[in-house]
């Protein structure tokens, strides 16, 4: 009997001492400086968001919070340096579509694992993308655009940001569900891109680098790429509503990740923070200046919502027989 | 012509802001440092201070690149005149008669004219940029794929045949800095080319890195290795009045300085230097007096001081007309350009008519900031010679490195700086020309983008470079060029130009 209830006790006692050693590492965390890697270099969006995200953790966690640029390697580079650092919430990586739901089902080779080196921790922000045409193209909707594309099979162009980009795969998103045969024209970045758009040397792009082009007349904007209407312009309507619901892309997101395994309490709590941070009304503007909106969502969410849209990406690249050789 | 007004009126807005004169102001109290000091040029000074652009807005970055490159070119002709010591290479012809000027009592008088001749240089100029950009900027608004290609191959050809020394060198250069421009994923496929496997190559070398290594690094060890340029005795300061006489002897000398200097400085491969020799090689033919030359004419210091300084800033029009650098100098303009996502393209003036005009006009602002910072201030730059070397290159080469980690936080990118350094002295030894090597670096791998992506837009048909008329204009012209190199009569002007 005695020796149950020590056993008992004894359980008690670690339980107590775990749920002790937890609550102590969750208010422990930060007692030093946080870096939050970029894996791009300074400048563009998701560099202002970082110091956005830094800013607003560092004001609620009383911790500076440091933005360290590793741009290249389409942000495999950044995404290695927080993949081989300790889990321990001192290193954080700002993650995208690009880097983590796309680079990983293009055969790239990468020094990490992107699944087992990364821990999901929060989905911070989604920002809109559109469809946009050169105005002198004769399409004034989506639909009269679906049309001139297949009644000239072949002869338009369509401009990304470079190949294996969203831009790109937005393209490809599109010929899948319209059935079109738009021909997809690279680019070396979002800026040359939107001028060849501009210029009319190709006639279509979908992305958030031509806002301002299309807010000065220069770009057409038939949709909005994102389920829902963006709150800047009520007027343009989402592909769905423009007669496209088969249109699957999905939106650009961004979030913060650690290492891989990290612990579940220092997850929650970052996830709980930085959510906070860019819920936080004051934060709003600065978000809709960016084309973003914040998003509060779990960790379970956010790692499955990875997972689903690398599945997306690859169906895509295979039925637009995209190509990526290493 | 009322909308260059009313554009300079927007430029004169956007370059009057308390941030935008301070970095001018910077530009030009940097320049003149570097240009007082021998051994380190505007190219090398640019180069280092790229990094830190990122951090500046791109209309105040590049308003403060371009003071560095015109203060240069002002602080340059102050040790010319007092030492005999030319700061710049685009100030040697001023030491001749600056310095013989200064000997005979007469320093004030020479630096005077130095700087007013600059000045006058420096006004006409940024007037000529901003009456002959826009027509060029409306021509090049027609362009497409196939034009950029044309226009940059002739760009590359312009360059062989205006870049002094043996064009075969310049042709090597540029065939080796194409090679380095490929270095690098492959835009239509992706695909890895020349990276040795290394993720850092992946996105292909930064033109930070090769500038900076090339011209920053390179340079130090230059001077390093081949000792402290020989010095004249310094002269003493005078009263900086110009007398009746001065004046009406200096006067038509920098009218035609300026005139020579900015045709010059349009050039592909022109800038500073060219037109300084020219316009002393003019003003000595047409004196009634050549035998003063040499002596202290005032001639002789007005026509080369206005020439160089037009030079300067009449070659900032193909890069803001057309987006095309011809010099190293507005390669690493391009550069920064490049650096805040602003792709080098004749659409600069309409897409970013702030930057544009923001920056003509803070020329002209910084021009008169210049002669405010040299003529009363001069004793105290003279004074800057003092700092030693040892003190200076260390500096200057922590600086470097500091710069270039901030961008990526990459070691790997000091290990290249380092590397480009190296190969930047070992070509400078071997009398390699570096500007055909950083043009074709830059062009190149546009030149590449657009000619595939001309072919993809035309389906795989090649005629459209001869079936589109300013592509056809373009390439004729790169065609006359390869001729006009093979014509012996031009080739003798060449050299003799290229010999001084």
């Amino acid at each position: 009997m005695n020796g149950f209830r020590a056993t008992i006790a004894g359980a008690l006692a670690a339980l107590g001492l775990a749920c002790a050693a937890d609550a102590a590492l969750a208010q422990a965390y930060p007692t030093k400086p946080v870096r939050i890697v970029v894996a791009f270099a300074p400048g563009g969006r998701t560099d202002a968001l970082a110091r956005l995200m830094a800013q607003g953790l560092q004001e609620r966690l009383g911790q500076p919070f440091v933005v360290e640029n590793r741009g290249g390697a389409s942000g495999s580079l950044g995404t290695d340096v927080v993949a081989k650092a300790p889990p321990d919430g001192y290193t954080l990586l700002l993650a995208t579509t690009g880097p983590q739901a796309v680079l990983p089902i293009t055969g790239k080779k990468l020094p990490y694992d992107p699944d087992k080196d990364l821990t999901p921790i929060a989905l911070i922000a989604e920002s809109y993308s559109f469809f946009g045409i050169n105005p002198a193209v004769p399409a004034k909707t989506l639909a009269e655009f679906i049309a001139l594309a297949k009644a000239k099979p072949g002869e338009l162009n369509f401009a990304s940001s470079g190949v294996g980009t969203f831009n790109h795969f937005a393209g490809e998103f599109f010929n899948v569900a319209a059935g079109t045969k738009i021909t997809h024209v690279p680019y070396r970045g979002g800026a040359p891109s939107v001028t060849d758009l501009v210029a009319g040397n190709v006639q279509m792009m979908i992305g958030g680098e031509f806002i301002e082009n299309a807010r000065a007349g220069q770009v057409r904007i038939l949709a909005s790429t994102n389920p829902t209407r963006w709150s800047e312009m009520p007027d343009v309507p989402t592909m769905a509503e423009a007669g496209l619901p088969a249109f699957k892309a999905p939106p650009i997101w961004f979030g913060l990740m650690g290492p891989g395994g990290m612990p579940r309490p220092l997850v929650e709590q970052i996830n709980r923070e930085s959510v906070k941070a860019f819920t936080d009304p004051k934060m709003t503007p600065k978000l809709v200046a960016l084309g973003s909106v914040a998003r509060d969502e779990t960790p379970e969410y956010f790692a499955a919502q990875i997972r689903n849209e690398q599945k997306l990406f690859t169906e895509v690249a295979k039925a637009a027989d995209m190509k990526f050789e290493d | 012509m009322n909308d260059v007004v009313a554009s300079l009126g927007l430029g004169l807005a956007v370059a009057a802001t308390a941030s935008n004169l301070w970095y001018c102001f910077l530009g030009a109290l940097i320049g003149t440092l570097i240009g007082v000091l021998p051994g380190i040029g505007p190219i090398a000074t640019m180069a280092m201070l790229l990094p830190l652009t990122y951090y500046l807005p791109p209309t105040a970055a590049l308003i403060m690149l371009a003071g560095i490159y015109y203060g240069a070119q002002y602080g340059g002709s102050t040790t010319a005149i007092l030492m005999r010591l030319p700061g710049e290479s685009s100030s040697v012809v001023t030491c001749l008669d600056g310095y013989a000027m200064a000997q005979r009592g007469r320093a004030g008088a020479a630096l005077a004219t130095a700087a007013l001749a600059s000045f006058f240089a420096g006004t006409v100029s940024t007037l000529l940029i901003a009456f002959a950009s826009p027509p060029l900027t409306a021509m090049a608004q027609r362009f497409g794929p196939a034009e950029y290609f044309a226009l940059m191959t002739l760009g590359l050809i312009a360059a062989v045949v205006f870049t002094q020394g043996p064009p075969l060198r310049a042709v090597a250069m540029i065939f080796l800095g194409l090679l380095f421009g490929f270095v690098g994923a492959d835009v239509e496929t992706g695909r890895d080319r020349f990276t040795f496997g290394l993720p850092e190559l992946r996105d292909g070398i930064g033109v930070v890195v090769v500038s900076m290594g090339l011209f920053g690094i390179a340079e130090v060890m230059l001077n390093l290795a081949g000792g402290a340029a020989q010095r004249g005795e310094r002269a003493k300061l005078s009263r900086l009045w110009l007398t009746r006489a001065d004046l009406a002897a200096a006067w038509p000398a920098t009218l035609r300085g300026t005139a020579i200097g900015a045709l010059l400085g349009v050039l592909p491969g022109g800038g500073a230097m060219l037109g300084s020799f020219a316009s002393y090689a003019v003003e000595k033919r047409i004196s009634a007096t050549p035998h003063r030359f040499g002596e202290g004419a005032i001639e002789g210091v007005a026509g080369p001081e206005a020439a160089n300084n037009a030079g300067a800033q009449a070659s900032f029009i193909p890069m803001l007309a057309l987006g095309i650098p011809s010099n190293s100098v507005m390669a690493m303009m391009v550069g920064a350009m490049m650096i805040h996502g602003i792709a080098p393209s004749p659409n600069l003036a309409i897409a970013r008519p702030e930057l544009f005009w923001g920056l003509i006009a803070s020329m002209w602002i910084g021009n008169l900031m210049l002669l405010v910072i040299n003529l009363p201030l001069v004793g105290v730059w003279v004074r800057l010679l003092d700092v030693p070397y040892r003190v200076l290159f260390p500096a200057i080469l922590l600086f470097c490195c500091i710069g270039i980690y901030t961008v990526n936080s990459s070691a790997t990118e000091i290990v290249l700086v380092a590397a480009f350094g190296v190969l930047g002295l070992v070509f400078t030894r071997l009398d390699c020309p570096l500007a055909p090597f950083v043009l074709a670096f830059i062009l190149g791998p546009l030149m590449e983008e657009n000619l595939r992506r001309a072919m993809l837009l035309s389906r795989g048909d090649p005629t459209v470079f001869l079936t589109r008329p300013i592509s056809l204009a373009l390439l004729v012209c790169c065609a006359a060029a390869v001729a006009l190199l093979l014509l012996p009569s031009f080739r003798r002007v060449r050299a003799t130009a290229g010999a001084g």
